[in-house]
């Protein structure tokens, strides 16, 4: 029936973008402007390509399991995420181009990179063996590294892009310190050899205990765990809003995807890991939204938001060892969708919004213009909604489920400390919608300018996603 | 299949009036769309069998079929009253605010009529799920009516309002996600056969009762009340204290009681003395405002109080004492909230001393503010009188001295109402306009608007417009047939009050198990309450 060796049709999505990256690369140096003008579109296409092979894969009946001899697995999990990164880098692009224009910046190779952070994300979420997994992990770091700093002239971007290097390659070194570790323990690389290595009686072992705890350090540090935090507001705020968009959604999505993955089925972690991780979500929900609490600036409290966020998906992993694997991947890739949906959403608002050289993106820019433009800021309010958790938006959904597991399995004090920082998180988020439609405007009576037509598609598919997405069926 | 016209309906007349770009084809239609779903209500009340405890019009598919949640909806008889009085009221707010609103008039209609399909879900939900959804729900047309076309200290209002009932909602959740994993299904029926061990009744009790007691709101949760009241326009406080209060009264007979009633048996004292308290507090409050839509959100507790006195007596009496007076407070205070903000919109202020005289100015609107204001001080005849004597006499026979308290409370109802008439419809005005506080041009209020009235001038204002006076009709024939027709009202619900209710509260056959457990809490809060119907157990 099919002719060609599972391995070529499996990965199609990664071929798709890592190949369209080094095309896009040549593009621009041999066709120079046209090259250029181009590369958005072409981008697009890719991802929009690459989107459909992951729809056709997940519409499969079997999965092709593990290929390359282990060294990846396409199962229903590391495709739905697939799914999601592609959903925030199509997001971000379509963000960009418009974006990107306005700031007079565009080149060629911002969409490369942007493809090769794809394809990055893509080997981690697919990685089964910890070469592919760290080999993923910094090919996406590293693209997403020069995007933050992308706007090199402005000293926020460039400040943003090397707090976010200087961090992240410490952060890499402590993942790889715990690879090697294991690595010495076990003798194995590939997840479920370990898994099988430590059914046998070794989870106490004090190496793979040191192991453990610098996995978590180092991937709490690139999914912006309190308290490995302090770069995220930082670099979210300073990064270009696409750009922190796609920070923000895609990458979360693949470090935590593969944080997931790793803790839940190659660790398999007995029980007294629990409150480890506990305190963890405890203290990510609780810092992130205090931060948040205080921000003038939209776009910054999105940044401290994101970091809370994180906590609220640390709430469901916190019961990974207690809770069946699928639940916990189940509940994880749903609020990853969702919250993808909101935050990217929320943050291509705000580059569109805020205007040239993002001067715009305080509470009190916005005011009134929700009855200005009443499209914009409806949507706007929708992800915010969504954002605070309120029915019914993906947003409830999502926590719906992670605190639904959590309680499910015992841990009753971590969901109410989680309800109680979802009421705190309403009150800023509340306060967007109340600058957008209560406070009148007072003097500038700004209406923005009406977006163009891919930039509006993007904002519908992003509010209508969050009001639809708790009722549709999906295949994971 | 008519549960769900009647959700869409509204959904549909609020899609159509924010996009039609005229206001006036927003008025028509929002008008014409509630005005259909009354209409198709009516329905409910003709074809409800009374003899049937159990839902009917049940409507049944599945929504998230993972996690086996569905849409699911029926009637019995705690919520059809409710139903009705929403359908009925909502054209009536929409008939009244014609002539109140005039910025964003789409976006209000709009957020009117979906504010009416998300508190007809709630009432109609019979999975749990859902039902939570709608209940959250209702919170954003609310917040933004509140916040977008209210007074000049709206945005405080209206975040004080969403931040309290969502505080209460939260833990509702938790206690929602805990006890329909217990049970494995959120249909209401399933969940309302199964009983729960003590001490898990308790903590789910409270968390539920919370939820409910915050949004009714029972005396020391009503912070968010006087607030949200006084600063939502004035068809927004019709529908708060004339619809979504009772949101709480119901939660409170159709989840807490059945549903955990052992608990509900062990807190009935607090919560009645709380309740009276409330009565208490409301009373005299209300007596001290001289902002009258202040005294009336004051008064609208008190009387919330007495309802929730009612529904805790655990008789047939105080309950549908509790269900009747739910649906005259419903209808006085609606009427009361309307001619207040017809008012408002005459002279621009809610200063009773800057009225005074009003009666002879505008005869009709003073006399459809003295029908309402008979009604809400429970004269005989009147829509509060019937559910008043009722919940008053029964909780006497439950408990006589707070009850007794409560009595004098809502005796002081009398006073501060006829007050408030005196002073605005009768004399002179003590103040002008111009002397009170600049409140519109220092906070740039929506509604803020400048009435200027000449020194020693008689009062000047129109009466009732045609549209203020049609929606006020019903009103005011309402309020006189609950009055007198109580049977009416409290027949079709007695079946299910009695068995869903109160055969709930009788002490069930205890598995032995759960026996030394409860004889163990029993003794606990026998030590540090005050003495109890012994035949509970």
């Amino acid at each position: 029936m099919n002719t060609f060796p599972i391995e070529l049709t499996a990965l199609l999505p990664l071929w798709i973008v890592v190949g369209g990256a080094l095309a896009l690369l040549m593009l621009e140096a041999i066709l120079g402007e046209e090259g250029r003008k181009a590369a958005p579109v072409l981008a697009g296409t890719l991802l929009v390509l690459a989107a459909g092979c992951v729809f056709h894969l997940l519409s499969l009946k079997g999965m092709p399991g593990p290929l390359f001899h282990g060294a990846v697995v396409v199962d229903l999990y590391s495709l739905t995420l697939e799914g999601i990164c592609l959903l925030s880098a199509l997001l971000t692009c379509v963000f960009s181009a418009s974006y990107l224009r306005r700031e007079r910046a565009v080149t060629g190779e911002y969409y490369a990179l942007l493809l090769l952070a794809v394809s990055g994300m893509f080997t981690l979420v697919l990685a089964s063996d910890f070469l592919t997994f760290f080999v993923g992990l910094e090919l996406m770091s590293l693209a997403a590294y020069v995007l933050a700093g992308y706007l090199r002239v402005q000293e926020r971007s460039t400040e943003a892009a090397l707090k976010y290097f200087m961090l992240g390659v410490f952060a890499s070194g402590f993942l790889l310190y715990g690879i090697a570790l294991l690595y010495g323990a076990s003798g194995v690389l590939r997840f479920p050899d370990l898994r099988h290595f430590l059914e046998q009686g070794r989870y106490s072992s004090p190496l793979v205990e040191a192991a453990a705890a610098l996995l978590v350090v180092g991937l709490g540090f690139k999914a912006a765990l309190v308290p490995f935090h302090g770069w995220a507001p930082d670099v979210y705020d300073g990064a270009p809003a696409p750009v922190a968009a796609l920070l923000s959604t895609g990458v979360k999505t693949a470090a935590f995807g593969a944080f997931t993955r790793l803790f839940a089925e190659a660790f398999g972690l007995p029980g007294n890991w629990v409150p480890a991780f506990a305190v963890l979500a405890v203290l990510t929900m609780t810092l992130g939204n205090l931060g948040a609490l205080g921000q003038e600036s939209v776009k910054r409290m999105l940044a401290y938001s994101s970091v809370a966020h994180a906590g609220y998906l640390m709430v469901g992993l916190s019961a990974a060892s207690l809770a069946p694997t699928d639940d916990l991947e189940r509940a994880v890739a749903f609020y990853l969708l969702a919250y993808t949906l909101m935050t990217a959403g929320a943050f291509g608002w705000i580059a569109w919004a805020a205007g040239k050289g993002e001067t715009g993106i305080s509470f009190e820019d916005y005011r009134g213009l929700g009855l200005r433009s009443p499209w914009m800021g409806l949507m706007m309010a929708l992800y915010m909604f969504s954002l605070a958790g309120m029915t019914p938006t993906a947003g409830f959904f999502g926590k719906y489920y992670l605190f639904k597991l959590a309680l499910d399995h015992g841990l009753l004090g971590l969901v109410l400390v989680a309800v109680l920082n979802s009421f705190v998180s309403a009150y800023y988020y509340l306060r967007v919608v109340v600058s957008l439609y209560m406070k009148p405007a007072e003097g500038k009576e700004t209406v923005l300018p009406s977006p163009p037509l891919d930039l509006r598609v993007a904002f519908l598919l992003c509010g209508l996603g969050v009001l639809a997405a708790g009722f549709l069926k999906f295949p994971f | 299949m008519i549960l769900s016209i009647l959700i869409g309906l509204p959904v549909l007349g609020a899609a159509l009036a924010a996009l039609f770009p005229q206001e006036r084809a927003a008025k028509t239609i929002s008008l014409l769309a509630s005005a259909t779903t009354f209409i198709f209500s009516l329905l409910l009340y003709t074809r409800f069998d009374a003899a049937d405890a159990g839902f009917q019009f049940q409507q049944l598919f599945p929504l998230v079929p993972r996690f086996a949640i569905n849409y699911s909806l029926g009637v019995d008889g705690l919520s059809l009253w409710l139903i009705l009085l929403t359908t009925f009221l909502t054209p009536l707010v929409i008939l009244g605010s014609f002539s109140m609103v005039d910025q964003n008039v789409r976006g209000y209609y709009a957020c009117l009529l979906f504010l009416e399909a998300s508190v007809i879900g709630t009432l109609a939900a019979t999975d749990l799920f859902l039902f939570y959804l709608f209940w959250e729900l209702m919170l954003i047309p609310a917040f933004f009516l509140i916040g977008v076309w209210g007074g000049p200290n709206r945005v405080k209002g209206t975040i004080k309002f969403v931040l309290f009932t969502m505080a209460g909602s939260l833990l509702m959740l938790v206690a929602l996600i805990y006890v329909t994993h217990e049970v494995k299904s959120f249909d209401y029926s399933k969940i309302f056969d199964y009983s729960f061990p003590p001490d898990v009744q308790f903590w789910c009790f409270l968390a539920f009762a919370l939820a409910f007691l915050i949004k009714v709101p029972l005396f020391p949760f009503h912070a968010w009340l006087p607030d949200a009241y006084t600063e939502a326009p004035a068809g927004g406080t019709v529908m708060l204290s004339a619809v979504l209060v009772k949101l709480g009264a119901y939660g409170l007979l159709r989840f807490c009681i059945p549903l955990f009633p052992y608990a509900a048996r062990a807190f009935s004292h607090w919560i009645m003395l709380l309740a009276v308290a409330g009565v208490v507090h409301g009373a005299l409050m209300a007596t001290l405002q001289t902002d009258f839509k202040r005294l009336t959100a004051y008064s609208s507790l008190s009387h919330m109080g007495l309802i929730t006195l009612g529904i805790f007596t655990f008789s047939l009496p105080g309950l549908q004492g509790g269900v009747v007076q739910m649906i005259g407070h419903g209808v006085y205070m609606a009427g009361i909230f309307l001619l207040i903000g017809m008012l408002y919109q005459r002279r621009g202020s809610h200063e009773m001393d800057t009225y005074g005289g009003a009666a002879k100015a505008a005869p009709l609107l003073a006399a459809a503010m003295l029908w309402m204001v008979l009604s809400a001080a429970g004269l005989p005849g009147f829509a509060g009188f019937v559910g008043e004597i009722l919940i008053l006499t029964s909780a006497y026979k439950a408990w006589a001295l707070p009850a007794l308290v409560a009595i004098a409370g809502f005796m002081l109802s009398a006073w501060y109402l006829f007050n408030f008439y005196g002073k605005v419809f009768f004399g002179q005005a003590r103040l002008n306009h111009e002397d009170t506080k600049p409140f519109d041009k220092a906070q740039g209020g929506a509604q803020g608007k400048t009435n200027p009235q000449k020194e020693g001038a008689p009062p000047k204002m129109p009466d009732l417009s045609w549209a203020e006076g049609l929606a006020l009709l019903p009103l005011v024939l309402a309020a006189l047939w609950i009055g007198l027709t109580p049977n009416f009202f409290m027949d079709p619900i007695e079946k299910s009050l009695d068995l869903k209710v109160i055969e709930k509260l009788k002490p069930q056959p205890v598995m032995m198990d759960f026996a030394a457990q409860q004889r163990r809490l029993q003794d606990e809060m026998e030590s540090n309450r005050q003495p109890r119907q012994k035949n509970n157990h």
